[in-house]
C-alpha cells in the first residue's frame, strides 16, 4: 500500500521528496507497462507528474481514461488514491488494460501539497498577491498564534465596540462548540464574531485578507482556474484562465491529444453521484453548465455503477465554475467524473461503510450508557461534529480554548481541522482504493472500441462496389454529445485510395463524427477498377489509429 | 448677423495661419517615410527599428515574443525618457494587424510611431504628450500573415488567421488544399463555368458583370468559387487552406470555444502572437487607453462584445466612451460610433473587450476605410454603376484582374478572374496618409484624456490644542478616470492611495472624505487615517477632497502624495501655520 497517511494522520504534510519517490517506485515496479513524462513544472519548480499505464505494442492507439488528482492542496486522499490505483495497476497489470490506456496526474498542485507551515484551510499553493488591492503584497496572511500547527477561527464573545466587529454566529446548544448563524425565530441572537485566526497585519481594520490561508490572497485556486464558466473576479480565480504553470500544462497537454475518451478526477468535487443538470446552457446558449442532453444516460448508468461499487451515494458538491472537471466536459469535450473519493459514513450505503470499534477508544466504552438522548444532527457540521467525536484516533475538530489575542484581547481559538473533512482515517486508503480502482476498470470496459471489415461486389466487368464498415463494439459512442458538439477530437474516417477519378459514386473520404456504441459506420463506393486488382481501405480513428483493409478487385475471368 | 460674425472668425484665422506659416511648413522625419503606399512586413520591422534607433532619448524597440512562424513581435515604446521611465506614466496601447488582411491598420500604427518622433521638440502639444505620456505600438499582431497577404497570393478576406496549421477537412492533413493562382496574375480571384443550367448571366453591356437571374430565367454561368485545384486528390477543392486562429477571438475574460464561434484556438491565448501581446500588456497597469485597427466599415467600435456583459460597462464608464466616440466621429468623417454586440456582431474574446473589461482600459477598435468615402458624399453606399465608375475612374482599373480562361483539371474550360485583393477592404494608397493621420489624431486625443492628476490646493488650518484640519483636494482635468467604475466594482488593478506623512512629531489623528471642501464633516476613514484608500479613484474631470486631522507643531511639514497605476504620482506639501503648499 502506498501509506502516505502512516504517521501524520491523513490529512498529514507530506515530505516533499514523497510524490517524486512514490512515483519512481511505481515505474520500477511497473517496468514495461507504466511510463514517467514531466507534464511540466509547477510555479515553485516542482515536476507535475505523467504517468502512462498500458499494456500492449508501444505507441498503439486506444482509449485512454485520464485520472487527474492533487488540484486541491487539502485533498490529499485524491494524492493518495491516484498513486495507489497506479501502483497497484503497475504491479499486477490487469487484463482489461489491453486495448486501453491510463494516463495518471497525481498531484497537480505539488507545492500545495508539500507546503510547510501551518496547515490552512485553503486549496492554494502560496503565490503573491494584493487581493485587498491597497497596493501591498501578502502583507496580511492567517498566522498559527497559539502555535498548534493549525490555522483554525477566532471567535470573540460579545465583542464592544471599540473592536468594530459584528457578532453573527452562536454556539450551537444541542452541539457545543459548532459555530452556526442564530434562529432569529426561535428567539437567537448572535453573540459571537468569528475570525481566522491571525492579526490585522497591517492595519487597516481587516483580518487575514491578503495573504495565505486567509480570507483573501494566497495566489491562484487552480481548481477556479479553467476557463470553463471561468469565476473572473473572484478571488483565486486568477487574472486570466489558465494564468497558473500546472493548469496550463495540463489543459495544453490534454488539448494536444485525441485519445481521451474519459476523465476522473479525484477532488474537491462530486460529478457523479448526483449527475451535473442536463441542457442547460450558459449566457452565449452553447456552452453546456452541467451536461448536454444526450450525455444524460451515459452518465446515469457511470453514476449508478459508480453507487454500487463504492457505496457512495452523497457528497458536498462545491461549485465548479473554473473547475478542471468542468472544463474536461465543456471545452476538451469528453464525460468527465469527479468524486471526493472518501465521504461522511453516513454518505456511504451501509454494506460499504468502514467497520466501527476495530480500534479501543474509537468509540464509546461499552456500558457507557447515554444519560440523555442525543440531538439528531442535521446540518452537514453537525453531522462532521458527532463524526469526530466518535473517532478519538483521528483529530477533525479543536475545542475552542481561550487565547490573549494582541489586537482583539480575550478571543478563543478552535474549529474544524483544516483538511480534516476532505481525508479518511489511515486505515481507510486502502479500500478507498480498490473501490476507485474498480470503478476506472468499469469505465474502461464501457470505452468505444473500433472493428472493421470491408467486401467487394462486382456490379459488371471493370466496375465495383466497395462497402466498408466500422463498427464499434463499446457501449459508449465513440464521441460523446459534447464531443460531437466541440468537435476537438477527429471524427472517424473511411478512405478509399484510389484515385478520385476512379470513383463514379462516394466521397474518397467519409466522415463520421460519432458512431453510437454497437452501431455502425458504412462507407460506399463504386469504382472503375480496371488495372486495379484490388482496393485499399483505410479507418483512422483517434481512438483506433490506422486500420488498412484490403479489397480484392478481380474480374472473374 | 451671424454671417457678417462667421466671416470675421474666418479672417482671424486665416490671419492666425499666415503668421504661424512656419509651423506648417515639412517637418522632416530622420527616417524618411512616406504614406501613399504600403508597407511589407519587412518593411515595416525596419522602418520600427529605424525610428527607435534615430530617436533614442524617446523610442525604444521591445521583442516581446515571436509569432507561429518564428518572426520577432515587435513593440516600439515612445515616452521621453528624461522626464521618467514610461512604466510611471499613463500610457496607451496601440496596435493593427491582428487580422492581417486588414493592412492599413499597421500602417496607421506606423504612421504614428513616424509622425509622433519627427514632431518631438517641434510641435509643444505632441512634445507634451511624450514628455507626460507612453505610447505602447505594435503595428503587426500577425506579422506571419502579412508576410503571406504581400508575398504570396491572397484575395481581400485572407490571410485573415494566424498561421498555426489547423486540419480544417478533418483528414489528418493540414492546410493541404488552399487556393491556387492557376492564372499566374499573383491574385487568387474567381473561377466561372460556362453552364446551360446555370444561375447567373453577364451583363450585356459591361462584361465584367455578373448577375443572377431570376429564379423563371435560365442563365448561363455557375460561380464555382475561389481559384483553385483539388491538391490532395480528395475530390473537394479548397477545403483546407493555410490557417489558423481568429486572433481577435483568442483574449481571456470572455473567452468561448470554438464550438461557439469559429477561431477561437483551443484555449485563450493559445496563440503565441496574443499570448506575446497579452503578457506585455499585463505587465503595464499604467495602461489606460487601448486602440486596435482594423477594417472595413468606417467604426469606432466599443465593447461589450456580448450582450451578457452589458454590465462591465456602467453608465459613469458608457459616459467616457461616448464623449470620446463623439469627439472621433467629429475627427473621422463617415466613421459611425458603435457598440460590436448590438451595431456589428457578437465577439467572445475579442482584444479590445478583453482590456476593456479583463483590465479597465478605456479601448475602442476603429473599422478603417468605408466604401462611402469614393465619392465623398452624404454617407450612403455606391451602387454598381458607381463601384465600377471608383475602379475604372479612379483606380484605373487596378482592384481588377481581367476574366481569362483557364483549362482546370477538374472542371474544363473556366474563366479566372474578377476583383483582387485590393478591391474592396483597404485604403486607395492616394487616401492613406488622411486616413492615417485622422486616425492618429483620434487617438492622440484619446491618449489626452488619459488621467492626469493634481493637487489642486492644500491647507492647513489651526483646530486649538496642537491639532491642525489639513485639507487637500485632488483633480483629474482629463475625461477618463484613474480607475473605471467597472474596475471599482470588481476590484480590477490596484486602488489609488493618498498619503499624508507629517515629520517629526506629528501624526495623522484621523481623516476622512468630503463632498465638498467646505464641509464640516466628514466621512470617517477609521483605518490607516494617514495612507488613503481611493478605490474609485479620482473621476474624470472631477475632484476628491479629504482632510486629514493632524496633531502636530507649528512648523511641522507635512508631505501629502498620491499614487495611481493609471495616473502619474503627484506631492505636495504644507508646512503647519503656514499659507500654503507647493506641488511638486
Amino acid at each position: 500500500m502506498v501509506g502516505l497517511a502512516s504517521g501524520a494522520g491523513a490529512v498529514g504534510v507530506a515530505e516533499p521528496s514523497w510524490i517524486d519517490a512514490k512515483v519512481g517506485e511505481i515505474v520500477s515496479v511497473g517496468r514495461g507497462v507504466v511510463k514517467r513524462e514531466e507534464l511540466g513544472r509547477s510555479l515553485g519548480g516542482r515536476p507535475i507528474h505523467l504517468l502512462t499505464i498500458a499494456r500492449g505494442a508501444e505507441g498503439e492507439v486506444r482509449p485512454a481514461v485520464l485520472i487527474v488528482a492533487g488540484i486541491d492542496a487539502r485533498h490529499r486522499v485524491g494524492v493518495e488514491t491516484a498513486l495507489g490505483v497506479a501502483e497497484a495497476w503497475a504491479s499486477s497489470p490487469p487484463e482489461w488494460l489491453v486495448g486501453r490506456t491510463v494516463y495518471v496526474v497525481p498531484c497537480l498542485n505539488p507545492d500545495g501539497f508539500v507546503r510547510g507551515g501551518p496547515r490552512a484551510d485553503t486549496p492554494r499553493r502560496d503565490e503573491p498577491g494584493d487581493a485587498d488591492r491597497d497596493g501591498r503584497t501578502d502583507e496580511d496572511p492567517a498566522e498559527d498564534l497559539n502555535g498548534d500547527g493549525l490555522i483554525t477561527m477566532m471567535r470573540v464573545a460579545d465583542p464592544g465596540p471599540a473592536l468594530r466587529l459584528t457578532p453573527t454566529m452562536v454556539d450551537d446548544p444541542d452541539f457545543p462548540g459548532l459555530m452556526r448563524a442564530p434562529d432569529a425565530a426561535a428567539g437567537e441572537r448572535a453573540t459571537y464574531a468569528v475570525l481566522i485566526e491571525g492579526l490585522d497585519n497591517d492595519g487597516d481594520g481587516s483580518f487575514n485578507e491578503d495573504g495565505w490561508g486567509g480570507s483573501g490572497g494566497g495566489g491562484i485556486d487552480l481548481d477556479s482556474n479553467f476557463p470553463a464558466h471561468w469565476p473572473e473576479f473572484s478571488d483565486g480565480a486568477g487574472v486570466r484562465p489558465l494564468q497558473a504553470p500546472e493548469t496550463l500544462a495540463l489543459a495544453r497537454w490534454a488539448l494536444d491529444r485525441g485519445d481521451i475518451a474519459a476523465v476522473i478526477v479525484y477532488g474537491r468535487h462530486d460529478t457523479v453521484t448526483a449527475i451535473p443538470k442536463a441542457g442547460e446552457m450558459d449566457a452565449s446558449r452553447q456552452v453546456p453548465l452541467g451536461i448536454e442532453q444526450d450525455d444524460k444516460a451515459l452518465y446515469e448508468a457511470a453514476s449508478k455503477r459508480f453507487k454500487e461499487i463504492t457505496g457512495i451515494h452523497g457528497a458536498p458538491r462545491p461549485d465548479t465554475n473554473g473547475s478542471f472537471v468542468a472544463w474536461a466536459y465543456a471545452h476538451l469535450g469528453v464525460p468527465a467524473f469527479s468524486t471526493p473519493v472518501w465521504v461522511r459514513p453516513d454518505q456511504v450505503a451501509e454494506d460499504k461503510r468502514p467497520k466501527p470499534a476495530e480500534k479501543p477508544g474509537a468509540t464509546r466504552e461499552e456500558g457507557d450508557a447515554a444519560p440523555t438522548p442525543r440531538p439528531e444532527p442535521k446540518t452537514d457540521e453537525a453531522k462532521w461534529l458527532r463524526y469526530f467525536e466518535g473517532r478519538s484516533d483521528l483529530p477533525g475538530f479543536v475545542p475552542w480554548r481561550a487565547f490573549d489575542h494582541p489586537q482583539l484581547g480575550p478571543v478563543e481559538i478552535g474549529g474544524f481541522i483544516p483538511g480534516a473533512m476532505m481525508n479518511p482515517p489511515p486505515e481507510e486508503v486502502s479500500s478507498l482504493v480498490d473501490r476507485q480502482s474498480a470503478f476506472v476498470a468499469d469505465l474502461a470496459g464501457r470505452l468505444p472500441m473500433i472493428e472493421v471489415e470491408g467486401v467487394g461486389e462486382s456490379l459488371a466487368g471493370g466496375l465495383w462496389r466497395v462497402t466498408m464498415r466500422a463498427r464499434n463494439a463499446g457501449e459508449w459512442p465513440t464521441l460523446s454529445a459534447i464531443g460531437r458538439k466541440a468537435r476537438r477530437n477527429a471524427p472517424t474516417r473511411i478512405t478509399i485510395d484510389a484515385p478520385v477519378d476512379r470513383l463514379v459514386s462516394g466521397e474518397k473520404t467519409r466522415i463520421e463524427w460519432s458512431i453510437p456504441g454497437g452501431g455502425h459506420a458504412e462507407a460506399r463506393w463504386t469504382l472503375r477498377t480496371e488495372g486495379m486488382g484490388k482496393a485499399v481501405v483505410r479507418v483512422t480513428s483517434p481512438i483506433l489509429g490506422t486500420r488498412t483493409v484490403e479489397i480484392p478487385l478481380e474480374d472473374a475471368r | 448677423m451671424r454671417t457678417a460674425m462667421m466671416a470675421a472668425l474666418v479672417g482671424a484665422a486665416f490671419a492666425a495661419l499666415a503668421g504661424r506659416a512656419a509651423a506648417q511648413a515639412d517637418v522632416p522625419s530622420k527616417v524618411p517615410l512616406v504614406f501613399n503606399r504600403y508597407h511589407t512586413a519587412d518593411e515595416l520591422d525596419r522602418a520600427m527599428r529605424d525610428l527607435a534607433a534615430a530617436y533614442p532619448e524617446i523610442a525604444s524597440l521591445r521583442r516581446v515574443g515571436s509569432s507561429v512562424g518564428g518572426r520577432d513581435m515587435l513593440v516600439l515604446v515612445i515616452s521621453a525618457t528624461k522626464t521618467g521611465p514610461d512604466t510611471e506614466k499613463p500610457a496607451m496601447w496601440i496596435d493593427g494587424g491582428i487580422h492581417a488582411n486588414e493592412v492599413q491598420a499597421a500602417e496607421v500604427v506606423l504612421y504614428t510611431a513616424w509622425y509622433l518622433t519627427k514632431m518631438y521638440g517641434v510641435n509643444p502639444t505632441l512634445t507634451s504628450m511624450i514628455d507626460e505620456r507612453a505610447f505602447y505600438l505594435c503595428a503587426m499582431v500577425n506579422p506571419d500573415a502579412r508576410v503571406a497577404w504581400f508575398e504570396t497570393p491572397a484575395t481581400p478576406h485572407n490571410f485573415r488567421a494566424n498561421l498555426r496549421p489547423v486540419d480544417d477537412d478533418r483528414d489528418g492533413l493540414f492546410d493541404e488544399d488552399g487556393p491556387d493562382d492557376l492564372d499566374g496574375d499573383g491574385a487568387i480571384t474567381t473561377m466561372w463555368k460556362k453552364d446551360p443550367h446555370g444561375r447567373w448571366i453577364r451583363d450585356k453591356d459591361d462584361p465584367r458583370i455578373f448577375r443572377r437571374v431570376a429564379p423563371d430565367k435560365a442563365g448561363e454561368w455557375t460561380m464555382l468559387g475561389e481559384e483553385g485545384i483539388d491538391n490532395d486528390g480528395d475530390g473537394r477543392i479548397n477545403e483546407d487552406g493555410p490557417g489558423g486562429d481568429d486572433m481577435n477571438r483568442n483574449f481571456p475574460g470572455g473567452w468561448l470555444p470554438n464550438y461557439v464561434q469559429w477561431g477561437a484556438g483551443p484555449y485563450p491565448l493559445s496563440a503565441p502572437e496574443t499570448r506575446a501581446v497579452a503578457d506585455f500588456i499585463e505587465a503595464r497597469p499604467n495602461i489606460a487607453a487601448a486602440q486596435a485597427y482594423h477594417n472595413t466599415g468606417g467604426m469606432i467600435l466599443r465593447g461589450p462584445g456580448a450582450e451578457f456583459r452589458s454590465s462591465m460597462y456602467p453608465a459613469q464608464d458608457a459616459r467616457v466612451y461616448e464623449e470620446l466616440a463623439k469627439t472621433g466621429e467629429q475627427l473621422l468623417p463617415y466613421y459611425r460610433s458603435l457598440v460590436i454586440w448590438k451595431d456589428l456582431y457578437t465577439v467572445h474574446g475579442g482584444f479590445v473587450n478583453w482590456t476593456a473589461e479583463s483590465l479597465g482600459i478605456f479601448s475602442f477598435t476603429n473599422e478603417l476605410w468605408t466604401v462611402e468615402k469614393y465619392f465623398q458624399r452624404a454617407p450612403s453606399s455606391p451602387n454598381e454603376e458607381q463601384q465600377w465608375l471608383w475602379r475604372d475612374r479612379m483606380l484605373f482599373g487596378q482592384a481588377f484582374s481581367e476574366y481569362k480562361p483557364f483549362n482546370h483539371p477538374t472542371h474544363g474550360e473556366v474563366l479566372i478572374g474578377g476583383p483582387n485583393q485590393w478591391s474592396s477592404r483597404s485604403t486607395p494608397t492616394f487616401m492613406l496618409e488622411e486616413e492615417c493621420h485622422r486616425n492618429f489624431a483620434f487617438t492622440v486625443y484619446h491618449a489626452d484624456q488619459m488621467p492626469r492628476v493634481a493637487f489642486d490646493a492644500v491647507e492647513a488650518a489651526a483646530m486649538g490644542g496642537g491639532l491642525w484640519e489639513v485639507t487637500v483636494t485632488l483633480r483629474n482635468d482629463r475625461l477618463i478616470p484613474t480607475r473605471s467604475e467597472h474596475a471599482r466594482r470588481n476590484r480590477i488593478g490596484a486602488n489609488d492611495v493618498l498619503w499624508c506623512e507629517p515629520e517629526g512629531r506629528g501624526r495623522v489623528v484621523t481623516s476622512g472624505r468630503l463632498s465638498s471642501r467646505s464641509d464640516r464633516r466628514f466621512d470617517e476613514v477609521l483605518n490607516e487615517p494617514g495612507r488613503v484608500q481611493l478605490d474609485g479613484g479620482v473621476p474624470g474631470r472631477g475632484v476628491v477632497h479629504h482632510r486629514f486631522i493632524v496633531e502636530g507643531e507649528r512648523g511641522t511639514r507635512v508631505n501629502l502624495s498620491f499614487t495611481s497605476q493609471k495616473s502619474r504620482d503627484a506631492s505636495i506639501h504644507v508646512v503647519l501655520g503656514e499659507a500654503a503648499g507647493a506641488a511638486k
